[in-house]
């Protein structure tokens, strides 16, 4: 009995080994595992045996049968392989199954970035209403009614007393009114300008704002975290400079220039060859502004400074009109990110 | 502000180089804009002087003229008609070049005779557009002179940009001062020199409200000629950017120029009477301007009259009847000072912008009239002749100047540097500020009238950080951080971003302002919101929802050749629930259209139904750890589609997933489906749940059934899986819809549906045994609840 066993797995291992039509397998399945096969015809044998033989013979047999059957599951599964990919060899040339995967917005991304860094410098990110009313807008943060400083933002307007934000700032008012200092945040959002809309303006854009109010922050302090922002953003080795500017918020005001990264400082068309590109105004916060949500100026400091994205985004970029962010063709999307 | 380098040189010392000129203004803030260098311009064009002038013997248009350069003379042929000998021109040498012609000049042969030179146009230098003849210079110019100083072009002309607050720097005298200040060096601010006026004529000046104007002050001169104004005078106008006018006209713009005040001068023979009234518009009043338009006066408006009509809007611009011209004899020449939001209201509101409203806007010195009028005085009779026939002054109450106390020490504590008493002392000083007097450690500071904008201490700061130099304040080597003072970070519209890329979305952002038919759909509550004046007449109301941006971008996708799209926004929509009561939401959209699969080598093409939108919708939730079933309803009803599964958080509206009705595509001109979600991004955010608890995995296997019933056409998927779960059958763990058909093997009315069930104990492998029970309770209240019928 041993020796048939050993015989027919032999025969077995010989034909699986040759197993590639469906027609072979299906021959293979009836020669050896089939109610008539061969391994069937040696369970009926085995009841001639005797009972100290039968159990050891047995186990054997059943051993037999789990290798057929087995063999014959591999050889079906090889073959169904060998059908799918067409060919004996895997073409791994191609192409994968397509994943969907979105991109996000390049404004988005620079919000983002921006947000990133000040986020490890200890800032909280806040945000505040896109229909604004006057007092946030303008006259809490020390916009007179009737002066030239509101020409600097064509407003468009709601109605006599709300309107459209026209920056970011806005947000300092809201939280300086909610909570006591220190005050640590940006606040990124959407405003609104009143523009012909064209390459270089929209009738929107986006800001970052920012905003430090504690117990003696000085002007260093507001040198010192932009420095760090704008080499973290632009490289370590540009050069910056501040320089006067005025915001009616701010008192002494800035603008922070980097060197132009575009020509590398030579001068060219983008930094009207000034060698100078400007990244964002800022300064500190005027006393003023204090007054209007009872912080005392004799005990608190504050820094200020707003960032503009599309500006930042399309300088990084090189790209040359600003509608194309707002158009949503998503060949000019799908080049980002 | 255009300032001419040669001007400005006259009050201040300058640094040698431009480039240090342009970094010590930009680093005082007066930002150098731009820097156009004209003394290298028209090399080789010079004056010239037709000597003689004769008709070419070949031809019957040319001329042949001698033109002597001041030391030799050349023959050049010119074709203009109006060439005559004796005249001063332009005359362009062998050797120049003609960059407006693009070629340079050489020796050449006109019809036979040869030609050295070019007697030019003005539009030949890009000048203007005269195409007429030939330029003919003033008869004093003299040959030789280099034709770019001839015009002023020998000058480096600035552009700069003035902050509004620094309305003391738009002159010379202005821009001047900041440099004196900076380079510590002496400021030349010429004395007008003035013979007195003995017998003045009888003239009187009424300011009716000395608010809007707290000073007038005026002269008349008589006897003038009006004429051209020399050429000194018309090429510093020229190079500040004013266009010269005649010699009385271009007097008070270059001492506006030259100081700061603006000044107008009347015909005084056109004005009625021997006063000059200040006053408010009544209601109605008209006057026609300079620029010969009537204009109707907005009330409130100040106003210049004689004895009986308007003759000026104060601060804006002059009237046209009274305006000098060259038949003008006697002038009254005015200096005053005006309201600045006064100015500035009247401008808007006549949509005006003027040199002199802009000035007056940003706040000019009361006390610098009368020197300015002595100045413009001065000039006149240099320039137009005449007689000083009398000056007069009205200023009701002097403005006095401002006190304003610094503490040294509070400069220190908000630059964050240490400056010297003494230096901040120096500074202050070269500003023109006095200090009057020193106690409790702080200066006391008088402010010059000029600086309306220094009102307080922390004005003053600035004035000492800008000429101490913002750069030589340091940079800290450490930024200092609080602790604990993080609140409510607005982090979970960029996790909820992430998730939805993360699904294949495309973000796109799109504007606010859609058209007035479009603000409406879809949105929830509310009535649209429309700005007072919008740009575009198109688009002047903002979104109730974010669909019609997303359908505004699907089209025009579609019609870029790309159908497919799964784009995703995040904005505001906005809507006014009553007066001046506006709603702000912060919404996620995202759509699915065209394929949800490509026909590719391994699958067909599979255009996207409802249920792609459906699996992301639950996918987002389950991200975000909220339990679907508590969140979504059936029963609603929406203006979108009659297929809608909307989003509920504490029984409040968050959000809605639907087809869009073919109407509302219709009118974006899409023709096929698009599937829509919108989510409340503030609402979702209430629903999070605080923190995930870990539930231990379970131990024993599952089993799993499968059943299939035949029910009623109308009995929906969700029904069915509810009823499963009724009663909560033992060992039950979920419940699974996985077939659904139609066929008419089992009656039209009725459908398929298949589902499977899986089955768990916590203590046990179950047996087959422990679920039948569950299973017979299952199947008899399907039967029970919605008459379903078990299949074999
Ligand atoms: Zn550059």
């Amino acid at each position: 009995m041993k020796d048939r066993i050993e015989g027919l797995l032999a025969k077995i291992r010989e034909s699986a080994a040759n197993l590639s039509t469906e027609e072979g397998l299906e021959q293979f399945r009836i020669a050896f595992l089939s109610r008539k096969g061969s391994i069937a015809q040696l369970f009926e044998d085995l009841k001639t045996l005797s009972a100290d033989e039968k159990p050891s013979m047995g186990k054997a047999l059943n051993v037999l049968r789990q290798t057929a059957q087995s063999l014959l599951d591999e050889a079906v599964e090889n073959l169904q392989r060998e059908k799918k990919s067409g060919k004996d060899v895997l073409d791994i040339t191609l192409p994968g199954r397509a994943q969907h995967r979105g991109h996000m917005h390049i404004v988005s991304q620079t919000i983002e970035e921006i947000s990133d860094i000040f986020r490890r410098m200890g800032f909280s990110v806040a945000d505040g209403p896109e229909i604004e009313t006057d007092h946030y807008n303008f006259e809490a943060l020390n916009f007179p009614a009737d002066h030239p400083a509101r020409d600097m933002q064509d407003t468009f307007f709601i109605t006599d007393s709300h309107l459209l934000r026209t920056h970011t700032t806005p947000v300092q008012v809201r939280l300086m009114e909610k909570y006591q200092p220190p005050i640590r945040a940006i606040f990124p959002g959407k405003v609104y300008r009143n523009e012909v809309i064209s390459a270089r303006s929209h009738v929107q854009f986006h800001q970052i704002d920012g905003l430090f109010v504690d117990k003696g922050v000085t002007f260093a302090d507001l040198k010192g975290t932009l420095v760090t922002f704008a080499k973290m953003y632009y490289g370590s080795s540009l050069k910056y400079r501040f320089r006067p500017s005025f915001f009616p918020f701010t008192e002494p005001s800035a603008e922070m220039d980097i060197s132009c990264y575009l020509c590398n400082a030579k001068g060219c068309r983008v930094c009207k060859h000034t060698g100078w590109l400007e990244i964002l105004g800022c300064g500190m916060v005027d006393p003023n502004v204090f007054s209007f949500v009872n912080v005392d100026p004799e005990e608190f400091s504050g820094y200020a400074f707003g960032i503009g994205i599309e500006r930042t985004a399309m300088l990084r970029h090189a790209i040359d009109d600003i509608r194309l962010l707002f158009e949503n063709d998503l060949r000019v999307n799908h080049q980002f990110n | 502000m255009q300032l001419s380098l040669n001007w400005l040189r006259t009050y201040v010392d300058l640094p040698e180089s431009l480039e240090e000129l342009e970094a010590l203004l930009t680093n005082v803030g007066l930002e150098v804009e731009s820097i156009e260098d004209r003394r290298d311009s028209f090399k080789d064009i010079v004056v010239g002087e037709v000597l003689t002038c004769e008709k070419h013997p070949n031809a019957d248009k040319l001329s042949v003229c001698t033109v002597s350069n001041g030391a030799d003379v050349s023959t050049v042929v010119c074709g203009a008609p109006n060439v005559a000998a004796g005249q001063k021109v332009i005359f362009a040498q062998v050797g120049a070049h003609i960059e407006k012609l693009g070629f340079t000049i050489d020796r050449r042969k006109l019809r036979g005779i040869e030609s050295a030179g070019m007697i030019c146009s003005s539009s030949e230098l890009g000048l203007d557009d005269d195409h007429s003849g030939i330029a003919v210079l003033q008869p004093g110019a003299l040959p030789g002179t280099p034709i770019a100083r001839y015009l002023g072009f020998d000058d480096v002309i600035l552009g700069i940009g003035i902050t509004p607050n620094r309305g003391d720097a738009l002159s010379h005298i202005g821009t001047a001062r900041d440099i004196a200040a900076a380079t510590a060096g002496e400021l030349r601010v010429p004395t007008p020199e003035l013979a007195e006026c003995p017998d003045p004529e009888p003239f009187s000046i009424d300011i009716r409200d000395p608010e809007l104007c707290p000073r007038y002050s005026g002269a008349i001169v008589r006897d003038v000629t009006v004429t051209d104004s020399p050429d000194w005078l018309r090429k510093a106008l020229t190079a500040a950017g004013v266009r010269p006018i005649n010699n009385v006209v271009d007097v008070t713009n270059y001492v506006m120029m030259e100081i700061g005040q603006p000044m107008h001068a009347f015909d005084l023979e056109l004005l009625e009477g021997s006063s000059i009234v200040v006053r408010a518009a009544e209601p109605g009043e008209t006057i026609t301007t300079l620029d010969d338009e009537e204009r109707r006066l907005p009330e409130r408006a100040l106003l210049i009259c004689d004895a009986v009509k308007p003759v000026a809007v104060a601060g804006v611009m002059g009237g046209q009847h009274s305006a000098v011209s060259t038949s003008t004899t006697s002038i009254l020449l005015e200096s005053a000072h005006f309201n600045p939001s006064s100015v500035r209201r009247t401008a808007k509101m006549l949509q005006l912008s003027t040199d002199s409203s802009y000035r007056f806007e940003r706040g000019s010195d009361p006390n610098v009239t009368l020197w300015a009028l002595r100045r413009a005085v001065q000039l006149i009779l240099e320039t137009a002749g005449g007689k000083l026939r009398g000056l007069y002054d009205a200023y009701p109450s002097p403005v006095l100047e401002k006190i304003v106390a610094l503490r040294p020490a509070f400069v220190n504590r908000i630059l964050g540097i240490e400056i010297s008493a003494s230096e901040q002392r120096r500074i202050l000083e070269a500003l023109q500020v006095r200090i009057l007097g020193e106690d409790d450690a702080a200066f006391q500071c008088s402010i010059p009238t000029f600086r309306s904008d220094i009102e307080r201490e922390i004005d003053l700061v600035e004035e000492i950080a800008r000429i101490h130099g913002y750069d030589n304040i340091p940079v800290p080597t450490r930024i200092e951080m609080n602790v604990g003072t993080r609140f409510d970070d607005q982090a979970f519209p960029a996790r909820l971003r992430n998730l939805v890329l993360g699904f294949g979305f495309d973000e796109i952002l799109s504007s606010s302002l859609v058209s007035r038919g479009r603000a409406g759909v879809s949105g929830e509550g509310g009535t649209v919101v429309d700005v007072l004046n919008p740009v575009s007449k198109e688009r002047p109301s903002l979104r109730t929802s974010l669909l019609p941006s997303i359908l505004e971008a699907i089209d025009l996708n579609i019609r870029n050749g790309m159908p497919s799209v799964r784009i995703a926004e995040i904005g505001h929509v906005f809507a006014a629930m009553e007066e001046k009561n506006f709603t702000e939401r912060n919404m996620l959209a995202f759509a699915i259209t065209g394929n949800a699969q490509e026909r590719s080598w391994y699958a067909p093409g599979r255009e996207s139904d409802f249920f792609d939108l459906k699996g992301v919708l639950h996918q987002l939730v389950e991200a975000l750890y909220i339990d679907n079933d508590t969140i979504f309803y059936y029963d609603r009803t929406s203006t979108l589609s009659e297929h809608v599964l909307t989003l509920e958080v504490k029984g409040r509206y968050a959000g809605q997933a639907v087809e869009v009705s073919d109407a509302i595509l219709a009118s974006f001109d899409i023709g096929q489906p698009v599937y829509y979600a919108e989510l409340d991004i503030d609402l979702l955010c209430e629903a999070l749940p605080k923190r995930q608890r870990y539930v231990s995995v379970a131990k024993y296997p599952s089993m799993t059934r499968d059943l299939a019933v035949l029910v009623a056409k109308d009995i929906l998927a969700e029904q069915i899986t509810r009823t499963v779960q009724l009663g909560n059958p033992a060992y039950l763990k979920s419940v699974r819809v996985v077939d659904v058909f139609t066929h008419g093997s089992i009656g039209k009315d009725r459908k398929s549906v298949a589902f499977t069930m899986t089955f768990q104990a916590d203590e046990r492998t179950l047996t087959d045994e422990d679920i039948n029970d569950s299973v017979d309770a299952i199947v008899s209240a399907l039967k029970r609840e919605l008459q379903a019928e078990l299949r074999a």
